[in-house]
């Protein structure tokens, strides 16, 4: 027995504007903005959507942690962010009480120095802190981290309340949802479609906004993505008294910590578990997990009895530049794609609503030059 | 160095099982995450504590003294307080505790870890004053501390009787023993009892004697219905079970109490085995799901066997032949025959004694107010208005509720839940899922793994550059 009661239905056949393959959190936002615009739209996903990288990552809205090419957008998408829990009539769990980004020696803080400058450069508001101001406004970090960066501007958000909220706001803009339904041909040349086990959908214009996927679905119409997997962990802590007001990631990037609403904490950094896509395995890996806690238990020594109650790993797609995907598909017109932004929970409402403005208009409110899907056409394979 | 066999949970199942392979000169480590052995059955109090005789006889002391002997034994290493979280490569276990944290390559694998109990909320149970039948137990036998007051005891199964006897024994005022399945299936698994296992039942009537002589007023095919209390329980409303497995309300009577046991059964343990990878079954004369065996105490996995409660509810009798059935298996010896005969013998009674306390229909409570998940302080009303229901699955509820995400991770509702719910009890879903760590373990803990691989630290300038 499925799941879903209804996805043993047959499709009612029907034409829509936009497919748009993937209901993580850049085929959402992608989705209502196509609604917006007055578009039919349909989104199909192979699970439940929300089910995977979106649903299952550390919630970091990092501006600390992106690549400099990337700043601009992390921006922009805090825009968004900042005003998406009265958009979507729920909360969401947001926060922006800042972060700090530690160094443990020397070299790392350098690498701090270098970093800092090139994001004040790009009008972050980054604060360098030396290890006395760290003592006093963190206490809670060790005094083993020899300086830090502090920005305001930091913050998180709880993917499990996003999800739920996103999916009734996409649903209420009419757009149609289908879970539970793989997309396992892309028809293209005159008639479009998607072929799915429960019978094809025809659309003018296909978006693949399928994540870690996205390469299978480009290779579906002769399009190589180059994406490669990524299986990041992440662990959750018992819930404790409020006492880490702020993210803390790392100068290598080997870190992400948080105390959430409810008091537990999320340790992340991109640890890696084990599985791939062919496998559908996605588990812990015990050495990388143990690693990943030592590391947690240097810079915040208090974690050392508190409780982990849970651990797990998803998979990110990543391409060779860590820049994302997004624009049309090399040699088609109506093939668009938007996938595998480093950091892509941050990222995503930007870059889904980017891929919607330039379905239904032509044109993006930012330049998304930098993203185009067939940089790495040339390359040899 | 041959690898050890090593065993996972110091109860009875664990216990025989050390036993049986250690007099045979066989290398054990026994890993339990209680300070002290004996599971829950042989729970004894500490050693300096005064113990009377009377309750000296609740912890079968004797034959515990006798059976513990075992971690005396020459190759016997027994790692107390210590928590096997994962399976991180074939045959190996993953431990934490305060001596030390680790891994350890074993010849063979037994899993005896025990059964949990069922929760069923009714409006009011979460006043202070309630408070689980294996939870009293534990605190009566390795505290010496007993509820005050008028006490209830109200379930389904013989933990009833158990807990009902031991709180008597132990000087509690019992004004009340409810059983929630009728006189008459009862009656009809007692009847086969006399034959297949006398002891256990002489027990058993032990125990419903021990009852009646304190004149605590036992009823049958009765349930919790309610409590009431200010800042903690003074009253327990009790109903006929309806044929919906619903508290009969209309006819619902309150006893006046101090405190409430409760014991709605008891479930099977499975999330150690199936993390080690066995395939598991439904199997309702175990009480639930359970690893798949084969005759020799096998899981579907070479090398890995389960034993006790965990892989089937029997209590111990049966779990302390499971042990000696499993080391013999390990070590390719034949069991004796009295052994096997015994064993057939207890097995088929338990199956029929699960059987005979089965409710027709599962048994459910709580109003819309009930908190149904603690952790996450969820009612049903709450659940029942989730969008997640709409899609069906217990796992879309879990996402867009966080029912069972909360430090008990799904142990104590989501099978009551997906009653409640109207959704499949029979299905993994309503299990905890089987993933590292196992259970909850402090972060110091998991550090401290002496024999972690070596560290891959994550592609950074991906990320900072
Ligand atoms: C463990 C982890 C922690 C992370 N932590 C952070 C963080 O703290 N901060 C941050 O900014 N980012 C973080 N990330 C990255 C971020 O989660 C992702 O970049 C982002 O969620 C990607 O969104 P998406 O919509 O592209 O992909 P997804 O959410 O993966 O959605 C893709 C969808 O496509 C569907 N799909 C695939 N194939 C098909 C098919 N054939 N037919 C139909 N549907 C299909 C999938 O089922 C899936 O639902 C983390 C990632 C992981 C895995």
């Amino acid at each position: 027995m499925s799941a879903y009661p209804d996805s043993e239905r047959r499709l009612p056949s029907r034409a829509y504007d936009v497919a748009v393959i993937g209901g993580g959190i850049f085929g959402l936002f992608c989705a209502l903005t196509l609604a917006d615009a007055g578009k039919s739209v349909v989104v199909i996903d192979r699970g439940p959507v929300w089910s995977e990288a979106s649903a299952v990552n550390a919630g970091s809205l990092g501006v600390q942690n992106k690549l400099p090419a990337l700043v601009p957008y992390t921006l922009w998408s805090w825009e968004i962010w900042e005003t998406l829990a009265e958009r979507l009539g729920a909360d969401i769990g947001l926060r922006r009480d800042g972060g700090y980004k530690i160094a443990m020696t020397e070299a790392e803080a350098e690498r701090l120095d270098a970093v800092s400058m090139q994001q004040k450069a790009l009008g972050l508001d980054v604060r360098r802190l030396t290890q006395a101001d760290l003592r006093r406004t963190a206490p809670w970090i060790s005094s083993d981290c020899v300086a830090a960066t502090y920005s305001p501007q930091d913050g998180y958000a709880n993917p499990t309340l996003v999800g739920p909220a996103l999916r009734r706001a996409v649903e209420r803009s009419g757009v149609e949802i289908l879970d539970d339904t793989a997309v396992e041909e892309i028809r293209s040349g005159d008639r479009l479609g998607v072929v799915t086990r429960r019978g094809e959908i025809q659309a003018s214009k296909i978006a693949i906004t399928s994540g870690a996927w996205s390469g299978r679905l480009a290779a579906m119409v002769g399009v190589r993505l180059p994406i490669s997997l990524d299986v990041n962990m992440v662990s959750v802590t018992e819930s404790a008294r409020p006492t880490i007001e702020n993210i803390v990631t790392h100068a290598r990037g080997i870190l992400t910590l948080k105390q959430v609403a409810n008091g537990s904490c999320l340790i992340g950094g991109g640890w890696q578990g084990i599985g791939t896509l062919e496998n559908q395995r996605k588990e812990v890996s015990y050495d990388q997990l143990v690693h990943n806690l030592r590391l947690a238990l240097r810079v915040i020594p208090g974690l050392e009895r508190l409780n982990v109650v849970r651990s797990w790993a998803g998979y990110e797609g990543v391409t060779p530049d860590s820049l994302p995907y997004l624009g049309l598909l090399p040699g088609h017109r109506n093939i668009y794609c938007a996938a595998c932004a480093r950091g892509g929970f941050t990222l995503g409402p930007l870059m889904g609503q980017l891929l919607g403005e330039l379905i239904s208009h032509g044109e993006t409110s930012k330049p998304i030059d930098i993203f185009n899907p067939g940089r790495f056409a040339h390359v040899a394979a | 160095m041959s690898r050890p066999v090593v065993i996972i949970g110091a109860g009875p199942a664990g216990l025989s099982c050390a036993w049986e392979l250690a007099s045979a000169g066989r290398e054990v480590v026994l890993i339990d995450d209680n300070g002290m052995a004996g599971g829950q059955y042989f729970r004894q109090l500490p050693e300096t504590y005064q113990v009377s005789r009377d309750a000296r006889l609740l912890r079968d002391k004797a034959r515990f003294d006798e059976l513990a002997k075992v971690l005396t034994l020459p190759g016997v290493r027994y790692l107390s307080s210590t928590v096997v979280w994962g399976a991180p490569g074939n045959k190996t276990v993953a431990y934490a505790g305060p001596t030390s944290s680790g891994r350890i390559e074993a010849s063979a694998i037994v899993i005896a870890t025990g059964a949990q109990e069922k929760s069923l909320p009714f409006p009011g149970w979460t006043l202070p004053g309630i408070i689980s039948a294996g939870g009293c137990l534990n605190l009566a036998k390795a505290h010496g501390m007993v509820p005050t007051g008028r006490v209830v005891v109200a379930g389904n199964g013989p933990l009833v009787l158990v807990a009902a006897a031991t709180l008597i024994a132990a000087g509690a005022e019992v004004v009340g023993v409810v059983e929630a399945q009728s006189d008459i299936r009862l009656a009809s698994a007692a009847v086969s009892g006399l034959f297949a296992a006398p002891g256990v039942l002489r027990t058993g009537i032990g125990y419903r004697a021990r009852i009646m002589a304190a004149r605590a007023g036992f009823r049958t095919g009765w349930m919790v219905a309610g409590a009431r209390g200010k800042d903690r329980l003074t009253a327990v409303g009790i109903a006929p079970v309806g044929a919906d497995g619903r508290p009969r309300r209309d006819k619902q009577q309150w006893i006046e109490a101090d405190a409430l046991v409760v014991g709605y059964g008891l479930l099977p343990g499975t999330e150690t085995a199936r993390l080690f990878g066995c395939r598991t079954e439904h199997n309702p004369a175990l009480n639930g799901l359970v690893p798949w065996r084969d005759d020799t105490l096998r899981t579907s996995e070479e090398g890995i066997y389960a034993i006790g409660d965990g892989a089937g509810i029997g209590g111990v009798e049966v779990a302390l032949l499971e042990g000696r059935i499993a080391a013999h298996s390990i070590m390719g010896t034949r069991a004796p025959a009295s052994l096997a005969s015994r064993y057939r013998r207890l097995d088929g009674y338990r199956r029929k004694l699960n059987l005979a306390y089965r409710m027709p229909q599962p048994l459910l409570a709580a109003t819309d107010d009930t908190i149904i998940c603690r952790c996450e302080e969820l009612t049903l009303g709450r659940l029942l208005a989730d969008p997640g229901r709409g899609r069906n699955s217990l796992n879309a509820v879990k996402t867009s509720s966080r029912l069972g995400m909360g430090r008990c991770q799904g142990r104590n509702c989501l099978h009551v839940a997906s009653s409640l719910l109207g959704l499949a009890t029979d299905d993994l879903t309503t299990h905890p899922r089987a993933r590292p760590p196992l259970k909850p373990l402090a972060v110091g803990l998991l550090a401290a793994d002496k024999d972690a691989g070596s560290a891959m630290e994550p592609d950074e300038i991906t990320l900072s550059e």
